[in-house]
Parts: C-alpha cells; structure tokens; sequence
C-alpha cells in the first residue's frame, strides 16, 4: 500500500547518528534529509505496521531490514505521526511556507543486487523543506521537539 | 596539553598577591583525593574542613565542588594534575560572580570535550567536521560569547557546526557556524502578552545575530 498517509495516533522511527544526539537529547540535526527524486521525503520506519507484538518485537523487526550501517552509539528516535505533522506544519505556516505536511507508507522491495532485504514498515515525512537552508533547519528542530523518546539503533542483547 | 591543563594556564597568568581568597574546582572524579596526596601535600583534613565549611554556606555552588582555601595551598594544590583554578578574587567579592565564572569555565570544559567526540564520531561515520566552522565556533562561543550554560552541539552533513540552546518553553537560539563570520541562525523566542513563539530565521553575520538575540530576550538561555 504505497503512498497511503499513516494514522496520526501511530509511530514512526528515525535512525540518528551521534553527531545529531547531544544533551542526552535528539537535535534537529537527525532529521536533515536532501531530496533525491520529486517524490522523496524524510526517511523513516512506521513502528505499528512492523511484525511483532510487542514494542520491542516491532523494533527488532526494523532493525533486521536496516539498510544503513547502525552501530551501537546510534538512536532510534521515537515519535508520533500527528505530532510531527503538526509541528511541521505550525512552524512552515509561522515561516510562511505553503506546504502541507504528510507522513506516507513508502514499503521497499528486496534487492538482491545489494544483499537487501523488503523493509515493509520503510515510510517517508513528505512535505518538509530539505537541505541547508535556515527554513528547512527550523522545521527540523521543531520536528526534533516532538521526539517522545530514543532507544539503541542495536539490540545488545 | 589537557582541556583542563589549558583552563588552568589561563588563570595562572594571573598575577597572585597579598592575602586572597581563591576558588578551585575539582575537574576530575574518583581519585582526586589520593592524587592531592601522592603529591606530598598533605593537606586532606584541611581541605575537607574548608569543602564542609563553604558547602555548607553555599549549597548552590556544592555541586561544582568547589574548594576556597588561602593563597600558600592554592600554588601547590592547583599544579596537581586534574584542578583547574578558575579565578582569585579578595574575600569580601560578590560569591555569585565566582559561580558564573566557575559556570563558564565548566561549560567551556563541557564544549570542548562535545568537540572531542564529534571529531571522533565524524571520523566513525566518514564524515568531516568543516575547519572554517569549527574555527569559528570557538572564536564567537567560546572566545568571545562565554555562555554560561552548554549548547547542545551537532555536527551537520555539510561538516558545520552548530550549538543550540533551548529552554522547556519552546524558546531556542540556533546558531550554525558557516565560516567567514557567517552564521545561520534559528531564533525561536515567545511573545508577550500574546505568549506565542515566533520564529526568525536568515543567514547574517554573528555581531548581528547576537544583536537579534538580545533584543529577542533570548539571551538568558545562554547566560542564565
């Protein structure tokens, strides 16, 4: 189901490297992202459609179908899709940016070409300002004020 | 050379006279105690003394652990690896202006071991800390800004860096070192009587972001 908006009430996960984490907080670094395609966004893994019971289940599970090299000092942040959304909005609108935020399913195929596994809960932020600019920086920080919490982007166990 | 070694160079060109009072703060953990005494002092119970008395008078300054003693001890006490002396003044000087002195000094420390790690992350994650940022960075916030309370600092994928101080009611001052006395900023400051936040954003240089700063109120996340 390609493109369909998330629910406000679930959760999305953003890998964050340790140059974005500081003051035991995730800084608006985490959520810099440069567009690749018309259609791109933010990248992020929707947590409530991955397998799984439990939280911890359903954050194994993102894991296992990373793409990225995660190491033990990277986060996971933890965040509300209406939350992002409406800060993201509320900050372009202060901003006077005429975007309208949005949080879709975006799920990824397997390629066997990079030894990468489907990542079905694979989702993307879209309708945010991307780059260096000061006004994509703004709602990045805004987007960072809405983290409801982080946990190890590996598992130790 | 250490951070904290550093710190103490600073204070000690100081010129010493007479009989002044001095404030130390303990830089390191654990071990300080025998390390005072590996170095033939001698002067535990001493210290203890003077850490229960002033604890005891100032609690706020408690948890910087700091030590006041009188001018003989402090030459002797500060060479020992892991004291940082922050500033002598006479006894009769206002105590709220050794704590902010012994503030900015930690924040200092605090900075500079953020710089530290980043280094070590940028290099972990094949990234690169750009020079003309991070040459500024020290130069306006650490040289010349002094805050008194620790940005938080990240390092972005251009190789920027960039400290952000915010408080719990959404107020924040954004600061990404460009280079060249450039910075881009992201002000968020609350309005009054409306009390809603209002966002500035630009790029200019940095005498005129601070400018922007204090004329937004925001200057107390960075002093406070």
């Amino acid at each position: 189901m390609t493109n369909v908006p998330l629910p406000d009430a679930d959760h999305i996960l953003r890998h964050v490297k340790p140059t974005a984490f500081d003051n035991n907080r995730v800084q608006g670094a985490a959520f810099e992202w440069r567009r690749k395609n018309a259609n791109d966004g933010l990248s992020c893994n929707w947590m409530e459609i991955s397998e799984g019971t439990t939280r911890d289940e359903k954050i194994e599970y993102i894991r296992s179908r990373r793409r990225l090299i995660w190491k033990k000092s990277h986060k996971l942040a933890i965040l509300n899709v209406g939350s992002v959304k409406a800060a993201a909005k509320r900050q372009m609108d202060a901003l006077g940016l005429t975007l309208s935020p949005d949080v879709i399913h975006d799920p990824l195929g397997a390629d066997a070409g990079q030894a990468w596994v489907a990542d079905p809960t694979h989702a993307l932020v879209i309708g945010i300002p991307d780059s260096d600019s000061p006004q994509a920086e703004a709602v990045f920080d805004a987007i960072a004020g809405c983290v409801q919490g982080y946990v190890a982007a590996l598992n130790d166990a | 050379m250490t951070d904290s070694a550093s710190v103490f160079s600073e204070a000690e060109a100081r010129p010493m006279t007479g009989r002044s009072r001095h404030f130390i703060r303990r830089s390191g953990s654990g071990q300080d105690n025998d390390r005072w005494d590996a170095a033939g002092l001698n002067l535990h119970s001493k210290l203890l003394h003077e850490v229960k008395d002033f604890n005891e008078y100032h609690p706020a300054v408690c948890s910087h652990a700091v030590l006041s003693f009188w001018d003989a001890s402090v030459d002797v006490l500060a060479g020992s690896q892991g004291l940082v002396r922050i500033q002598y003044m006479d006894v009769a000087e206002d105590v709220h202006a050794v704590e902010r002195e012994i503030a900015i000094a930690s924040v200092k420390q605090g900075i500079l071991q953020r710089l530290k790690d980043l280094h070590e992350a940028a290099i972990d994650e094949g990234m690169r800390v750009a020079t003309a940022s991070e040459v500024d960075f020290r130069r306006y916030v650490i040289g010349d800004m002094k805050p008194a309370v620790r940005p938080a600092i990240t390092l972005l994928e251009n190789g920027n860096v960039r400290a952000l101080w915010r408080d719990s009611f959404g107020q924040q001052v954004g600061l990404q070192f460009r280079g060249d006395g450039w910075v881009q900023y992201v002000l968020f400051a609350k309005t009054y009587p409306e009390r809603s936040i209002e966002t500035s954003v630009g790029r200019k240089k940095i005498a005129a972001v601070l400018d922007m700063i204090e004329k937004s109120g925001l200057k107390n996340l960075i002093y406070a």
